[in-house]
């Protein structure tokens, strides 16, 4: 395994580690690893690190980079909105690797906003042959504010749920009265009533998301949508496919799996273990059958 | 342009580090800083204000290298393979990168948390070094690790067992906010006392206290007793070290005092 220190982009301002198998070049499609959040490129829990390693030793060319404002990327001197240059910069990346490896066939994966990215970008490139989307939040605007604040109770519902109820420090902060009791309780009945509000929201983005979704499925693109068992990013997926994740997800090339016992960000040893199996076990999936699908007949 | 950095390995290749070299904002100067940072879930949580200190060094007239330790950040090997005396030595080396890189004669060493521990602890180790900024170091290593075992109570998924806080529990962590704990490396936190820090390690030194009750104050005193020249700044701020990336408020005014005092060459 080598790891170098890469600057590219117009101006050389994006900074990145570009991760080789020690044998050098690779026919494999290279792996890019996209910013979670404002987390820099090693990733949650140094994850990026740790995973653009292990794909090294299964043969792949991974790398995982900063974009700009973030880590050690530079801010932009233009005013590209986040939503385009996030999209302009990961392409910059992949034009990075066929300049300098050789390769035009491209994984993208990303936790959080960078599974946003890693959509927006599939979408925008037939380059990319497949997406492994981790506990993705935002592929819906921040500015529509109605689909955030529903989301916003259900995640709150979910939270009581999941945690508080069975922590001793909530039970202590409600007991000294930090907590309202309305709040948990609205939050354990939301779910019938959230079920009845989703038809009335607003007209939004949420359908043009799972038209692109189902259009990368019908071009070929294959998905792993990958989450933490009860993140709320399984939420706003359910809302993006009005409440029929499988309509997707029983695609051809689309698949949705479960990490049990993670959080958000994979911070239990046990569960990082998981992540990296799933996605290196599915990458290798893909690779295999494309490899498949191209042979000359 | 302005805040762009170089990132490069250096050091061993087999054990190499990577660093970030911020130059100085405007001309040549032979003024060098190395940023220590500190480690696990706190060096995510802070290596955006790190970037921020970086620039501001940078204004102040210095060459910045930011820098992983061994097993940390996109330096060579694993959390599990590493131990404190690795992160002090590799201090040592960057120090020495900084002044054959960039012919720097005068060096800093700077860190926040363990950061600053590690970065005093080079500073004795090498010599040499002009100036420390200690921002809120860590001086008890078993206070520390309380407060790491206090984070790790608070995740959704703890390893924290359910009988910990009897004192009969023998329990010693495995991992602490999704790094590993090995033993080597709990042994080597739980013996750490900087309180017998037996001199002066640099030729000025700036001890940065942001907690609310001035918990430095000892230290300060210990420092003080060794002869060393020491500024004390009190400026209460909100723990960065224990937040979420994004919901972090710059310490700014700190960052700028580190870079008002870094720059007075005179101290």
């Amino acid at each position: 395994m080598k790891e170098e220190a890469i600057h590219f982009g117009a101006s050389k301002t994006l900074v990145g580690i570009a991760t080789d198998p020690s044998a050098g070049g690779s026919t494999r499609p290279a792996v890019v690893l996209l910013n979670s959040g404002i987390i820099h490129h090693v990733g949650p829990n140094r994850l990026y690190v740790t995973l653009a390693r292990r794909l090294a030793e299964a043969g792949f060319i991974t790398l995982r980079f900063d974009l700009s404002g973030i880590g050690d990327s530079s801010i932009r001197r233009d005013n590209v909105p986040f939503e385009r240059s996030s999209v302009l910069e990961t392409q910059e990346a992949m034009a990075y690797l066929t300049a300098s490896r050789g390769i035009d066939r491209f994984l993208l994966a990303g936790i959080c906003t960078g599974a946003v990215v890693a959509y927006h970008t599939a979408h925008a490139d037939a380059r990319v042959l497949g997406t492994v989307l981790i506990n993705g939040q935002g592929y819906i605007p921040e500015s529509e504010e109605a689909i955030h604040a529903y989301l916003a109770t259900r995640r709150r519902r979910r939270y009581y749920l999941r945690r508080a109820l069975y922590n001793r420090e909530s039970w202590r902060r409600l007991a000294m009265g930090r907590v309202g009791y309305g709040e948990i309780l609205s939050a354990l009945g939301f779910r019938r009533e959230g079920r009845r509000r989703v038809k009335d929201l607003p007209n939004t983005k949420a359908g043009e998301v799972a038209n692109g979704f189902r259009g990368l499925a019908d071009r070929g693109t294959e998905m792993l949508f990958l989450y933490s068992a009860g993140d709320p990013g399984i939420e706003e997926l359910d809302l993006i496919l009005e409440g029929d994740v499988p309509s997707l997800t029983s695609r051809k090339g689309v698949q949705c799996r479960v990490v049990e016992k993670a959080d958000h960000m994979f911070t239990a040893l046990a569960s990082q273990e998981e992540f990296l199996r799933q996605i290196e076990d599915w990458l290798q999936e893909v690779t295999e059958r494309r490899a498949l699908s191209h042979r000359p007949r | 342009m302005a805040g762009n950095v170089e990132a490069f390995f250096f050091g061993d290749p087999s054990t190499q580090l990577f660093g970030c070299h911020h130059p100085p904002s405007s001309g040549t100067s032979d003024y060098g800083a190395v940023l220590c940072y500190p480690v696990g879930q706190e060096y995510i949580r802070t290596h955006r204000l790190y970037r921020f200190l970086a620039r501001r060094l940078s204004d102040a007239g210095f060459h910045v290298l930011r820098f992983d330790y061994f097993g940390t950040g996109d330096s060579a090997s694993d959390f599990g393979e590493a131990r404190l005396d690795h992160w002090v030595g590799n201090t040592v080396t960057a120090l020495g990168e900084l002044r054959r890189r960039f012919g720097v004669r005068h060096t800093f060493a700077a860190g926040l948390r363990l950061g600053a521990t590690i970065a005093l602890l080079a500073a004795i180790r090498r010599g040499e070094v002009d100036g420390l900024v200690l921002w809120d170091p860590v001086t008890s290593g078993p206070a520390y690790v309380n407060d790491i075992i206090a984070d790790e109570s608070q995740q959704l998924y703890t390893s924290i067992p359910k009988d910990y806080g009897n004192r009969a529990s023998s329990w010693q962590p495995t991992e602490i906010v999704g790094f590993p704990m090995t033993d080597a490396m709990y042994q080597d936190l739980t013996t750490l006392d900087l309180l017998s820090v037996p001199r002066v390690a640099a030729r000025r030194t700036l001890l940065v206290d942001s907690s609310e009750d001035a918990v430095q104050e000892k230290f300060r005193s210990q420092l003080e007793g060794t002869g060393a020249a020491v500024r004390f700044e009190h400026i209460p701020h909100p723990k960065t070290w224990t937040q979420d990336p994004y919901k972090t408020v710059l310490p700014s005014k700190i960052i700028d005092r580190v870079g008002r005092w870094a720059g007075d060459r005179e101290g």
